[in-house]
Parts: C-alpha cells; structure tokens; sequence
C-alpha cells in the first residue's frame, strides 16, 4: 500500500503543477513546453509572424498525427500569415482580435492556465502563443487516423444494421445519438485512469433509467482508482457485483442498435474511449440468450431461436456430465441396443471416460482458443487439425472412445450459441463434470442446484440475475424465453424501466380490421 | 440488513415442496394398503384443523416467527423451554430427512458409496441456501416447483399403460381402521409437519396470506401426493406398502416403447430437489430457533455448525434400512403428535386467551422481549 | 465466510476424489447378464446357468452370447460364485428373463426368486418362464433366429406374444403380486426347443399352472388362449386353425379386439354363479373357399359358428383346469374379493374346493369386422 503510493507520487513530478500559468515571453512560454516534453520529438513548434504586423509573433503548438494538418495549415496559418493584420487589427488587444476575426475555427478558447494547455496539446488540438501575451488561445484541431464504421466482427447478422461501434468515443456516441433523436439522451462525461486519462461516458434515458442504478453506478466509477484504462473491459470488471462469479453481470455489446435498445428498456450505457465495446447495466442472464436480431426477425422465429440458445446452454453445460454419469454410474439408464454399441465402442480404450471426457473437453477449447487468434487462413488450418486429425485419429488409435468425441462435439457447438455465456459454461461444464464423475447423476443435481442457488444469489445494481426467468406470468417475461411480437410487448421490464413502464401504446393486433 | 420477504406464491411453492419432499418416494399410508389414496384423503381433511390453528397464529402476529410466539405466550422461561421443543423437532426433523435420502443413496441408487457422502452433499447445498436466505430457498421453489410437477406429471401419464385399475378394488375391503391408520400418518407425515413452517413464514407480505398459503398449498401438496398413491397402487398393487420406496418401483416399470425405459432417476430428481428444500427449511429454522434462543444478531454464523451436526446425527440414527422403516411407518406417528398438534394447541388457546384479554396489548407488547 | 465455504467445498471435492470412485464403473468393464436359467445342481441345491453378451469392439458392433454355469446352496451364492469364474461381477440391470427347469418349479419356486425381487441391482418387470425340457439351460443352448442372444429373442417373442396369444406374459413382480394376493393362480408362459432343419430354437408356447409357488400342470397353445379369453388378457391372435362353416375349409379370424367381462352371480346360501361375457371383433384373413362376404346370411352363419367355437373351447379349458388341477388361475376369486368384499369373506377360506364346484356360464358375441383388404374371396375364372 505505501509502495504503491510512492509510485504515485512520483508520478505526479512530470506534471504541472495547478496554479502555473504562462508568462509573457513567448520564449519563456515555448521553454516551458520544450521542458514539459523532453524527449518528445512528435511536439511540434511552429513560429510565425504577420509580415505586416511584426508584433504579432506567433508559435503553433501541437503533436504530429494528431491534428488535422489542412485545418491548421489553411485555417489558421494561412489568415495570420496573409491578412494585412495592421489594417483589420485597430485594438491592443490582438490576441483577442485573432480569435475573433482571423482564425477560422469552430471552437477557439482562451486560457492561461499552463497545465489546461499541457492537456489540450495532448488530446490533439493545437495552441497558438503570441509574444507579450500571458494568454493562449486553444484551437480546436483534431483529427486522427481512426478506423472507419464497419460490421463487427464479433457479432455479425444477417438481418439488421450493419454499423459498429469504433474506439473513438466520439464516434460512438454520434452512432448511439443518431439512433435515439431526443434530449433525453443524456451523456455524463468523466475521466478515469491516472496516466491514462481515458474518457467515459455514463449515457442513459433520462425518465426511463433509474436513478437509483444511476447512482449506484457513479459511485463505483468514482471508486475507480486505477492507472490505466485500455479497455472497457478493465471498467466491466472494476464495476461489476459477484466479482468471483463466473457469469457476467455487466453487459456489453458492439452494436449501437444493441445499445439503443437497451437504453429504451432504461439501462444505462457506459462508453469508453478507445473501445468499441460499450458495457450496460444492469446486466441479467436472460440477456446472455438474446440477440439484436430477434428483434427484427418474424417473433416465431426469432422465439424459437432464443429457445435453442438456451437449450444449448443447458445441453452445453449438462451433456458431458450426465453422459458420464449414465455411462459409469447408470447404466440401466441406457437401452440394451445403446448399452451394448457404447460398450462395444469402450472396447480396448485404456482411459476411463471420466478422463476422456476432461481431456476431450480440454484440447476442444485449445483448438478453439488456437482458432481465435489466428488469421483466417491459419485458423482453418487448425481446424482440420483439430476436427480431421485429431478426432479421427484420437478415435482409431483408440485413445478415446467415439461416443466422446461425439458428446464434446455437441457440448461444443451448443456452447456457441450463445458467445456471451461461453466463459460460464466452460467453467460449469468442467465442475459437473467433477461432481459427475464421484457421484453419478446426484452429483450432477448437486451441481445443478448450487449453480442455481448462485445464481439466484446474485444481483447486478440490485436486480435479480434471474430476473424473468423463473417466471413467465408478467410482462417481464414477454422478453425473456421467448420474443413476444411487438404490438403485444406494451410495457417495459418491470425493475429495470420502473420509471416510465409503458413502452408504447399499441393494443391491437396489426392488421386487425377497424370495428 | 435488508427484510427478507417472500411472495404469497412463493411461500405457497415451499410449503408444497416441503410436503412432497420426502413423501414423493417414501410413499405415504401404507397401513391402508390399496386403500392409501383414501387415507391420503382423509389425512388431509385431518390436516386441515391443525393447519388453520397454525394460520392463525400467523396471522395474529405478522412478521413474528414461531419462537416470537412463544416467547410472546409464555413468557421467558417456558417460552424458551418450548423454543427448545422445536428446535429439537426441526434438527431431528432434518436429521430424518437426510437420512432418508441417504438410505436412498445405499439402497438403491448408488450402493457402493459410502451414506455419509451424499448426506453431506446436501448438507452443504442446504447451508449454502439456507444462507442465502429464505428469499432465495423461495425463488429457487417457485422455479423449480413446475419443473418438478411436470416431471412427476409425463411421468404418472407414462405409467397409464402399466396401470392396473382393479387393484383398487375392493374399495374398503379391509375395513375402516386401516384406513384411519394410514390417514393418520398421513397427517403426521407430510402434512402436520408444516408446523415449523411457522418459523420461517415470518417473512409472508400480509396478514391474511397465512390462511391462504397454508390451505391452498396443503390442498395442492395433497393432490399430487394422492396422483402419485394412486400410480403407485395401480402400478405396484398389493405389494405397495412392501417397497421401502414404492414410487421408484413404480417408475422403474414405466417404459415408452423400447427406447425410453427405465426412468427412475426423473423420480431420483425430484426427490433430491425436495430433499433439499425440506432439509433447508428444517435447518433454517433450527437456526433462526437458536439464534434467537441464544439472543444471537443473526442465525447465519451457525449455520454450518448446526448443518454438520444434523448430517453426523442423521448418520448415527439408525444402523439399518429395517430400523429406519420401522421408525417412519410405527413410531413417527405418535412421537410427531405433541410436536404437531398438542403444543400447538396449548400455544393457541394461550394466545387467544392472551389476546381476548388484553387487545392493546397485542398491537404493542408482540415480541417486544425477543 | 465465504472463504471458509470455498476451502470446505474444496477439501470435500479433495476428498472424493482421493476415496477413489465408489459406484464409478466402467462401462466395458460389465458383464452384461442377458437371460438366466436355474436348474437343479448336482451337487448343490441350485445351478444357475446365465446367458452374457460378449462385445467385440471394431468396426461394427459385435454382440454374441455366451453360457455361463455355477452352483451354489442359494441362488445368490451360486451368483457371486461367477466372480471366480469371470473376474467381473454380473450385470444384472439389463436381464431380460429367468427361466425356470420344472423340477425347481415342481419343489416351489419362492426361494428361486426372492433374491431376484429384493435385490436392488436386479429388475423386477424381467419375464419369467418355466421350460418344459428337462433343465433350463437347454433352452439357451439353443440357437437364435433373428438375434444372436437367445434371451433377448425369447424376451422379444414374449413381447409380441401378443399378436398371436399363445402363451401368457408374466413378469416377476407381477407373479410376486398375484402370488400374495388371495383368490388367483398363477400361469406362467412355457418355452421348449423346437428342432426344424437341424437348428433348435426356443419357442414360447403354452403355460405353466402354478398353486401358489408350486408348479401342477401345463396348459398347451390353445388352451392358453382360452385361459386369455376369460383373463381378459387377449390382444390379438388368431381364432386357432380356423372355423369352419359347413365342413367346408377353415377360415382364420384374426382377433382385433377382445374385452372380456366377469360377473358373479351370489345366489341363496352363498352359491356363487359366474358369467363370463367375451365380446370379441375380428376380421377375416384367410379365406379359402369362395365366399361372397357382402352376404349377410352367410357372414351371419360364420360368426355364429365363431362363437360356438369359442364357446366350446373357453368351456372345455375351464372345466379341465376346474377338474383337473383346481386352483383358479382365471382369477374369479379375485374378482368375487374386488367387487363382492363381503361374500369374500365369509368364503374365500376355502376357495380352491369352491372353484372346483363354481359354476360358470360363457357368453360369446362375434364381431366381424373387415376382411383384409379384398371385399371378395379370390374365384378361379372360368
């Protein structure tokens, strides 16, 4: 703990103190910067002077890459050098008379302060000193290579908009502001990360989310006392409850549409710079099983398709355990038919299945963790390893038994279904599995129940994990195990959208005729 | 802390997991053997008096639990000495729970594993839920419990086939006394052991509920109890009462065509699901008895003590499977009786005493001293 | 708290696992018992003879059958002496039947089954069948025609016994139950080696008429079905080696339905009166003369036929068994106690002398109706 403190301190050297201003020297003031960024070689200093006006020397101050440099160059280089600035300037007050007749910018400010310069140079705008001046104006000048707005590749569809979030945060919330056109739309801005200064942005349905969670989770931003940020990823885990859990209980997605539609429910987004992946609380598990494009699919379809991911999850964390326990411990279970061909098939295989099952599951998670991180083209290549070479081989050398591999292969694919649960399942699935193997089916009950025992214990900002989904009575749970058609869903869920239930007022049945 | 508070829904869902528990697979009023629906029946309608007389001490004094009550009635000294009662019916209560289930494990599901590991198994289930909270061993029944009947359901529909009808038959033949018998351990066991549900339904919303929940939730408990005696007589017949577990007998003889057959572990299921249930309630209200008994904050710091106790007791019960049936079918009957009926009543006609008395006093004095 | 949970849930995990895994069995590592025969031993009281499924891996799956045979002073003592002669433990969960030799049966079979009752391992829905040949085991020694393991075979005959009703089903629990149960004997199905072309095959036929645990007599194909009739146990079948209608050739009637009702009749002085009402639809499968079905006369003179027929043969078979063996397999007893508890009671003591003397009054109604897919027999052109 005081180790960690020194460092800190020592951190704070390099920084500016508070109440440093500039002087009137634009040497002095150009020292000071040069100072500030030692070994900075991407500062640029650029001095110039009015040719008419010999007083009006003038130094741009900014980081190469970070600004746009035809802005600069035609905005604000260009006026101050061309301008006969003797005949438009009649004031003393030049520096006033730059911002506003000479410089063609939309956002000009003028500061004194060393360390708001200090930060503006670093966020990518540009500063301009004049000599005799102890003021600067900050030019607004960003602009920085960023990726354009594309599909994400973590979740693709084949119906709905086809836009992602960017790392610009700016981007970001333009894409989620052009979905949701209403004052409303409220955004809360904050930095978090002491080195790092990341921007975040607490982003919600004013009437909709409740204050409550709202507070809740501002105050856990505010705890927030890390030195950097790179990631939402690092913001989900430092807010969430249940930290030992494995299931998420904060949600993210990559989609604005995804994130709109949460925020119409009244939950609360939080953006970050520098990600594109926006998190929302609160988070239950019923949002593990849906999918941006139930929403815009037929609802049958779209039901039925959240039905099977949820079958998935349950058959992906269930199968390998209750196979093994039917095989090892209850064999009555079985058919005489099956009983004999998974008998005939264990014929000469060394390891017992518990152990086939553990390892199988095992290289089925390396083969798909070797598969993510590849290029495509690799990627393939280990595919057919794994899938061709291995289970084909694995097989005939008669390491593991077929109806193994078959069973890792179902629990597999299942788990797919629904990405954002993987970590949990794979988690689950190994510990049933243990309890499988020395106890048979209870073991498996056992499991079962202390897993639901969690999750009925757990809260993401005081809702219920399993909000919805132990009923199907109310209108919570028109969303939840099936898609309800939209001209029935007319309230929102209860808990979360408290404040404003009523979604919209439709009640009849489209098409329906006029009575 | 927060209050904890369960919906009417969901007390009702407990109550009904707690009846079914142990029952489902145990098998109820085997004295009356093919007659035990009946005396299903009539253990109900024995039930009810009893069950309306817990309802209303309830109902009297919302948000106070049953050692509250007593504490209120009797004073200090007695009130403690009847607290102590209790606790002692609900650990032994537990204790026989779990045992049961173990004898289960032995006998028939997975013999060679060694009792202790599968009661311990659910001893530490129950002590994580009971943990958690009655708030939480509700949601988990509310959403297990449909689960559960549709199981027991598919199931009992399965079994038509295998039914033999006749086997009712004769209606009465072996007289009536039997049949009394049955009911009443019908009554002993499930129904009137709803009696320690009163040191948890502290928690129910309303003052009226109680009435509500305890009848409904006993009327539904009998229904599927009754389903399940009669599959397990039109399957099993005379032989009924003989099966230690008749209802996994039954099942074992179900079979939809050649492929599903053999589907005993479904019962296996909802037997360990109301095992678990019934074996948390018992614990929690060990606890709460304790904790008050002891002026403890909170009956969470004792949980895992008294959970092992109750597994290493349950252990020690019996020597055998012989001893345990002879236990439930002869002597429960009789030993549950003063904890079931005669202390309630005491405890009954005290309060309404108390209260006609004194009404003020009730609005103020209730539980003050706990 | 939440610490000492986890290290307590771990320590146990721990724990089991290092006890090793108790009822943990390897699939391949059963010997899977198909069907068991139990002879008299020479030696000992019992000698058990058990069919197992031998599996060959490979390719293809493999399933043979193979004969086992041990002594032993009980049943299960013969059982776990198989240990010292396959190194396994027998799997008995998958046992499709138990066949008895008719000398075990002749000395009372009680002590025969109830390990196989109690024991938890053991199913009691398993068929049981008595052999007519002289031990048990020879049925199994014969050989399959559609499966490789006899025992599933005859397990497979029993179940689809009853598209031809020539023997009755029963399974161990249920003999248990009628066995305990006053006012019923038990039958129980026959097997026996048919030997065609060399090849001897089991073949399920006729029953076995049990007093109480003991075997008295058999009853061959055709008078099982009677006993069927009036048990209300018959599904299907043929009306057996046809009826004729004026000595003409036989005609097959399969059975479709057949629902049978018991009455008893209490007369003064507590004489009792059964009616036997067998109401029975049937459909006309072979016919081999020509015949003009759409006559209303002619179908009319068959169904009466039919149900003189079925009359004679159902009256024979009571009063042979009446006559005969007298113990009342066809359940009137059970009957009179299910719906008459009173009368029961006050006779039911002796009710084996009553059934000698019990009168019974057969009913037969004949529905005929269809007859295959043809509305004519087939006529030789001219």
């Amino acid at each position: 703990m005081i180790r960690k403190k020194n460092i800190l301190d020592q951190n704070k050297n390099n920084t500016v103190e508070e109440d440093h201003i500039l002087v009137k020297s634009l040497e002095a003031n150009i020292e000071m910067f040069k100072n500030l960024f030692r070994d900075d070689e991407m500062l640029i200093i650029r001095k110039f002077q009015n040719k008419y006006l010999p007083t009006a020397k003038c130094c741009l101050i900014y980081l190469a890459g970070m600004v746009n440099n035809d802005l600069l160059n035609e905005n604000v280089i260009q006026p101050i050098l061309q301008n006969n600035l003797s005949e438009e300037i009649q004031t003393n007050h030049l520096l006033e008379e730059l911002q506003y007749k000479i410089i063609v910018s939309n956002n000009v400010e003028m500061v004194n302060r060393f360390d708001e310069l200090v930060a503006t140079v670093i966020s990518g705008d540009t500063i301009l000193l004049l000599e005799g001046n102890d003021n600067a104006l900050m030019i607004s000048s960003k602009g920085w290579p960023s990726r354009s707005i594309d599909e994400p590749e973590s979740a693709k569809v084949v119906r709905g908009p086809r836009e992602g979030f960017t790392e610009s945060i700016v981007t970001n919330l333009t894409l989620i502001r052009r979905k949701i056109n209403t004052p409303d739309l409220k955004l809360k801005f904050r930095e978090i990360g002491e080195r790092t200064h990341t921007k975040v942005c607490i982003c919600y349905l004013e009437g909709l989310a409740l204050e409550e969670i709202l507070a809740e989770l501002e105050k856990r931003l505010d705890a927030i006392k890390i030195d950097a940020i790179l990631d939402s990823g690092y913001i989900q885990e430092l807010i969430r409850d249940a930290p030992f859990s494995p299931y998420e209980t904060v949600g993210y997605s990559e989609r604005p549409d995804v994130i709109a539609g949460k925020l119409l429910e009244g939950r609360i987004a939080v953006v970050v710079d520098g990600s594109p992946f926006v998190l929302t609380v609160p988070f239950v598990l019923a949002e593990s099983f849906q999918s941006d494009e139930d929403y815009y699919n037929n609802f049958i379809f779209a039901s039925f398709n959240r039905l099977l991911r949820m079958v998935g999850v349950f058959v992906a964390t269930g199968l390998p355990a209750v196979y093994l326990a039917i095989v090892t411990f209850h064999q009555e279970m079985l058919p005489t038919p099956l009983l004999i061909s998974i008998s005939s098939a264990r014929q000469g295989v060394p390891f017992p299945s518990a152990f086939a099952l553990f390892f199988m599951l095992l290289v089925f998670d390396i083969i798909r963790e070797a598969a993510t991180r590849m290029p495509t083209p690799i990627g393939q290549a280990v595919n057919i390893v794994g899938t061709l070479v291995l289970g084909q081989a694995i097989v005939e050398a008669k390491i593991v038994s077929a109806p193994v591999i078959i069973i890792t292969a179902i629990s597999g694919i299942m788990k797919l279904l629904s990405p954002t649960a993987l970590g949990s399942v794979i988690v689950l699935r190994l510990f049933f599995l243990l309890l499988a193997s020395v106890l048979g089916i209870y073991g498996y009950i056992f499991g079962m129940i202390l897993a639901t025992l969690h999750l009925m214990n757990v809260r993401s900002f005081g809702v219920p994990f399993m909000l919805g989904l132990s009923s199907v009575k109310n209108h919570n749970g028109q969303d939840i195990w099936i898609r309800s058609p939209w001209w029935s869903m007319t309230l929102r869920p209860k808990i979360i959208g408290a404040r404003n239930l009523v979604r919209h007022s439709m009640k009849k049945t489209p098409g329906s005729k006029p009575k | 802390m927060r209050k904890e508070q369960i919906s009417d829904k969901e007390a009702m869902f407990v109550l009904i997991i707690y009846y079914i528990g142990s029952s489902f697979i145990l098998g109820v009023g085997g004295e009356a053997k093919n007659d035990a629906w009946i005396s299903v029946i009539l253990g109900v309608v024995m039930a009810v008096p009893v069950i309306l007389i817990y309802a209303r001490l309830l109902s009297l004094f919302p948000e106070k639990d049953l050692f509250d009550i007593l504490d209120w009635a009797f004073g200090k000294w007695i009130g403690k000495l009847f607290a102590l009662v209790y606790i002692w019916y609900s650990f032994h209560l537990g204790a026989l729970v779990i045992r049961n289930f173990g004898e289960f494990t032995n006998t028939i599901a997975i013999p060679e594993t060694p009792m202790i590991v599968p009661m311990l198994c659910i001893g530490i289930i129950c002590t994580v839920a009971v943990t958690s909270g009655i708030e939480v061993i509700g949601r988990i029944s509310a959403a297990v419990l449909p689960i559960l009947i549709i199981i027991v359901s598919t199931v009992s529909l399965m079994a038509i086939p295998k039914m033999y009808f006749h086997f009712l038959k004769p209606i009465l033949g072996n007289g009536f006394l039997p049949i009394i018998k049955g009911g009443f351990s019908v009554f002993s066991f499930p129904f009137a052991e709803s009696v320690l549900l009163m040191g948890v339904f502290s928690s129910l919303k309303t003052n009226k509920s109680p009435y509500r929940v305890y009848l409904l939730g006993t009327v539904i408990a009998g229904l599927l109890i009754l389903m399940i005696t009669f599959r397990n007589i039109t399957v099993l017949g005379s032989t009924y009462s003989k099966f230690y577990f008749p209802a996994h007998i039954a099942v074992s003889m179900v079979s939809l065509g050649d492929f599903l057959q053999r589907i005993e572990l479904a019962v296996a299921v909802d037997f360990v699901f109301g095992v678990f249930i019934k074996t948390s309630i018992c614990l929690l209200v060990t606890c709460k008895g304790i904790a008050k008994l002891l002026r403890l904050n909170d009956y969470r710091s004792i949980v895992i003590q008294v959970a092992l106790l109750m597994v290493y007791f349950s252990y020690t019960l019996y020597d055998s499977i012989m001893e345990m049936a002879g236990w439930a079918f002869k002597v429960y009957a009789y030993y549950a009786f003063p904890f079931q009926v005669i202390f309630p009543i005491i405890l009954f006609v005290t309060v309404e005493i108390k209260v006609r008395r004194g009404k003020k006093k009730l609005q103020t004095g209730v539980g003050t001293d706990g | 708290m939440k610490k000492f949970l986890l290290l307590t849930i771990f320590l146990f995990i721990n724990v089991m696992i290092l006890a090793g895994c108790w009822n943990y069995k390897e699939i391949e590592k059963l010997t899977i018992v198909a069907g068991v025969a139990i002879d008299k031993g020479e030696n000992n009281p019992f000698r058990v003879t058990v069919e197992i499924v031998q599996i060959s891996g490979g390719k293809e799956t493999k399933a043979t059958s193979k004969l086992l045979t041990m002594e032993g002073k009980t049943i299960f003592d013969a059982v776990r002496n198989a240990i010292s002669l396959t190194g396994k433990k027998l799997y008995w969960s998958h046992t499709k039947l138990v066949i008895i030799s008719k000398d075990i049966a002749e000395n009372g079979i009680l002590r025969v089954i109830d390990w196989y009752n109690r024991d938890a391992e053991t199913r009691s829905d398993v068929y049981l069948l008595i052999s007519k040949e002289k031990t048990a085991r020879e049925i199994l020694e014969g050989k399959g025609v559609t499966d490789e393991i006899k025992s599933f075979e005859i397990a497979d005959t029993l179940k689809n016994e009853k598209s031809l009703s020539k023997a009755p089903t029963t399974e161990l629990w249920k003999f248990i139950n009628d066995l305990e149960s006053p006012g019923i004997s038990n039958v129980v199905p026959t097997v026996n080696i048919s030997t065609s072309e060399n090849i001897s095959t089991p073949q399920v036929m006729g029953l076995a008429i049990f007093k109480k645990a003991t075997l008295i007599g058999f009853l061959n194909g055709r008078e099982s079905k009677s006993v069927l009739f009036v048990k209300d146990e018959l599904k299907g079948g043929l009306i057996l080696d046809g009826v004729q209608v004026n000595n003409s050739q036989p005609v097959s009637l399969e059975i479709f339905k057949s629902k049978t009702k018991m009455e008893p009749i209490v007369k003064a002085n507590h004489n009792i009166e059964f009616n036997v009402n067998i109401n029975t639809t049937v459909s006309l499968e072979e016919i081999p003369t020509s015949m003009n079905l759409t006559d209303e006369i002619k179908l009319k003179k068959l169904t009466s036929r039919t149900e003189e027929v079925i009359k004679k043969r159902v009256g024979d078979c009571i009063k042979k068994v009446q006559s005969k063996y007298g113990v009342d397999i066809f359940g009137f007893g059970e009957n009179l106690r299910e719906n008459n508890p009173r009368i029961w009671n006050q006779i039911g003591n002796n009710w084996d002398d009553k059934f000698k003397e019990l009168k019974v009054n057969v009913k037969v109604k004949v529905k005929i109706k269809g007859s295959g897919i043809f509305s004519q027999s087939i006529k030789m052109g001219d």
